[in-house]
């Protein structure tokens, strides 16, 4: 049995590694964002300074990225084997996600390989968009949460995880306190004093000093942690004056900026050049949305079974789904499509367990059929979002809709 | 039952604490002051960062009486930043020598300043009538302040006054009133127009 879930993890992680790392150091120049992530790691590790990137962030990107820069060198690697290496561990912690909510292996390897093969994970996964690495920061957290089983080393790592995945972005901070609650609610933990104390030193103060001891360098400018709390807050209001007009116009991501469409319109946007021959290459950005459309259904099928099996752990991917998602749907500032990352591993979950339980009813035949059409179409989009020099026909239907952003 | 919860529980807490401790001591040691109280004439911006330079200071406040000045941030400079007329704060900034500015706006051009092309106000700054911290691309607490509003400070702090704004006395004069003392104080001769 173990051998068969120990095949299963390493298949998945496989797939996700081989899809990440194949011709990943195509483009061989810096793209995009990197040029600016790039030299804000060296900046940030020599200066303490953030430019020129985003200064509102927290700086955890920069100190990892130096470290694989280091490893690496300065080069596609050092650029991208962050991103590839956390993404194909994304692909992993999904499939245990699934496990910790109920979901049978062959759920779970649904799940995994979602994620696996999903073309806006893969593409971020190739360069150094921060979503990738703190969403596995995040997961791992919540897979050593459900996983602690009354152990306080899982439960501290599980909040270490949680304090990386914060000192990355600040997308998770409802799902923190989610955590917190539920292993609070625990075995009824909240009626005894002493594990109440544990779990809410651990799962305050832990996150706290990952943060505090990621700006580390940033202190080295002179400041306090007085300055810190007033910098952060500065950081806050200025992140809420963010407008779509703020912006770069020729930024790919403008076209679509409401959370609401992540899961309910196609939105495709990228870079791409036409080549001869009736040919071209891509890197695009999709929600991929005749799978992701499936992720309120199955939220609300979850939700539905948990009431009715009056069972929490079928009610994690939804609960999960719905506190990062609520804060992406509450901001005021443009919402892009590469924030709805973090989201993916619950709704791919949700997905995976709701197929299964309708496949379970009628047939194993059908969950291979269900996983064979969606393997199949994510594979078909994988050369237009990873730059490999494709045919045209094929895929001009999703290129020459009026709606898909592409700059030559 | 989670084992030795209670140890945990102080080694969570001692974690915390070091944490907090050591970089409080790292921001504390590299915030350098000048030995003695050095004030001076320059005449010209630039020359003042020879002054700081020179005094080896570095992580400090700055009050600066002047008009906005240069914050193009790393972008605005083709290559490394060089220090020039115009860029002699931002310079400072990127240099690590300037950790935190006020900027003085006069009382009776408050409004007119809020008003101006380029200024972005972030959010009011708690308890001064009048401040506002500036939105910049570095991150640094950048607050616009008019001296009716601007608050005691207790670390000394870097001056910098551009005689086209006010004379070094009558600085000299509000920062008296003030309780606020400097290490190095400096007022350019032929800065520009405020």
């Amino acid at each position: 049995m173990i051998r068969r879930e120990l095949l299963l993890w390493g298949i998945v992680f496989l797939v996700a590694l081989a899809l990440r790392f194949y011709n990943f150091s195509y483009p061989s120049f810096q793209w995009m964002d990197e040029a600016g992530h790039v030299a804000a790691a060296s900046n940030y590790w020599d200066n303490g300074q953030f430019e020129p990137d985003n200064w509102e962030h927290p700086p955890l990107r920069h100190i990892m990225l130096r470290g694989f820069l280091q490893l690496f060198g300065d080069n596609p690697a050092g650029w991208r084997m962050r991103n590839i290496l956390f993404g194909a561990f994304s692909a992993l912690l999904t499939y245990l996600l699934a496990r910790c909510c109920g979901g049978d292996r062959k759920a779970a390897s649904m799940a995994g390989l979602l994620l696996a093969t999903d073309p806006l994970h893969i593409v971020l996964s190739r360069f150094t968009f921060e979503e990738v690495y703190g969403g596995t920061f995040f997961l791992a957290a919540i897979i050593l949460h459900l996983k602690q089983n009354r152990r306080s080393s899982r439960l501290m790592l599980s909040a270490f995880f949680m304090g990386c995945a914060l000192a990355t972005k600040w997308y998770y901070l409802p799902c923190w306190g989610v955590i917190m609650l539920l292993a609070l609610r625990e075995d009824e933990n909240y009626r005894n004093p002493r594990s109440t104390l544990f779990i809410a030193t651990s799962y305050l103060l832990i996150p706290f000093s990952v943060y505090l001891a990621s700006y580390y360098l940033w202190f080295g400018r002179g400041y306090n942690p007085g300055e810190l709390f007033e910098f952060i807050l500065n950081g806050y209001h200025s992140l809420q004056e963010y407008r779509p007009q703020g912006y770069d116009p020729n930024l790919l991501f403008l076209s679509h900026t409401s959370a609401w469409e992540w899961f309910t319109t196609p939105i495709i946007v990228g870079q791409g050049t036409y080549l001869e021959g009736n040919r071209g290459e891509f890197i695009l950005y999709t929600n991929n949305l005749p799978v992701w459309i499936l992720t309120f259904p199955a939220m609300i099928t979850l939700g539905f079974l948990a009431v009715k099996e009056r069972s929490l752990t079928t009610a994690r991917p939804l609960l999960f789904f719905c506190a990062t998602y609520g804060l992406y749907l509450l901001v005021s500032r443009p919402a892009f499509l590469y924030s709805a990352t973090p989201l993916l591993p619950f709704a791919f979950t949700a997905i995976a367990i709701a197929l299964r339980r309708v496949t379970v009813r009628y047939g194993d035949r059908w969950y291979y059929v269900a996983l064979g059409v969606i393997l199949a179409w994510n594979g078909y989009l994988y050369p237009l979002v990873t730059a490999r020099k494709l045919p045209m026909a094929p895929y001009r239907y999703l290129l020459d809709t009026p709606d898909v952003k592409i700059h030559d | 039952m989670y084992a030795n919860r209670t140890a945990w529980t102080a080694a969570v807490l001692l974690l915390f604490i070091l944490t907090v401790a050591s970089v409080t001591v790292h921001g504390r040691n590299n915030r350098s002051f000048a030995p003695g109280r050095t004030t001076t004439t320059v005449d010209s911006p630039e020359k003042a960062y020879a002054v700081w330079q020179g005094q080896k200071v570095k992580g400090r406040i700055l009050l600066l009486f002047d008009a906005y000045p240069h914050a193009g941030g790393l972008v605005s400079y083709n290559g490394p930043p060089r220090l020039s007329p115009s860029n002699l704060v931002e310079f400072g900034v990127l240099k690590n020598v300037i950790r935190k500015i006020y900027l003085i706006v006069p009382d009776l051009q408050w409004d007119s300043f809020l008003n101006q092309k380029g200024i972005i106000p972030l959010r009011e700054v708690p308890g001064m009538g009048k401040g506002v911290y500036l939105y910049n691309l570095n991150g640094i607490p950048f607050m616009a302040v008019t001296p009716s509003s601007l608050p005691r400070l207790k670390e000394k702090v870097l001056v910098y006054v551009n005689n086209r704004l006010l004379t070094g006395e009558e600085a000299e004069q509000l920062l008296r009133g003030k309780g606020i003392t400097s290490d190095i104080f400096i007022t350019c001769q032929q800065g520009g127009h405020p």
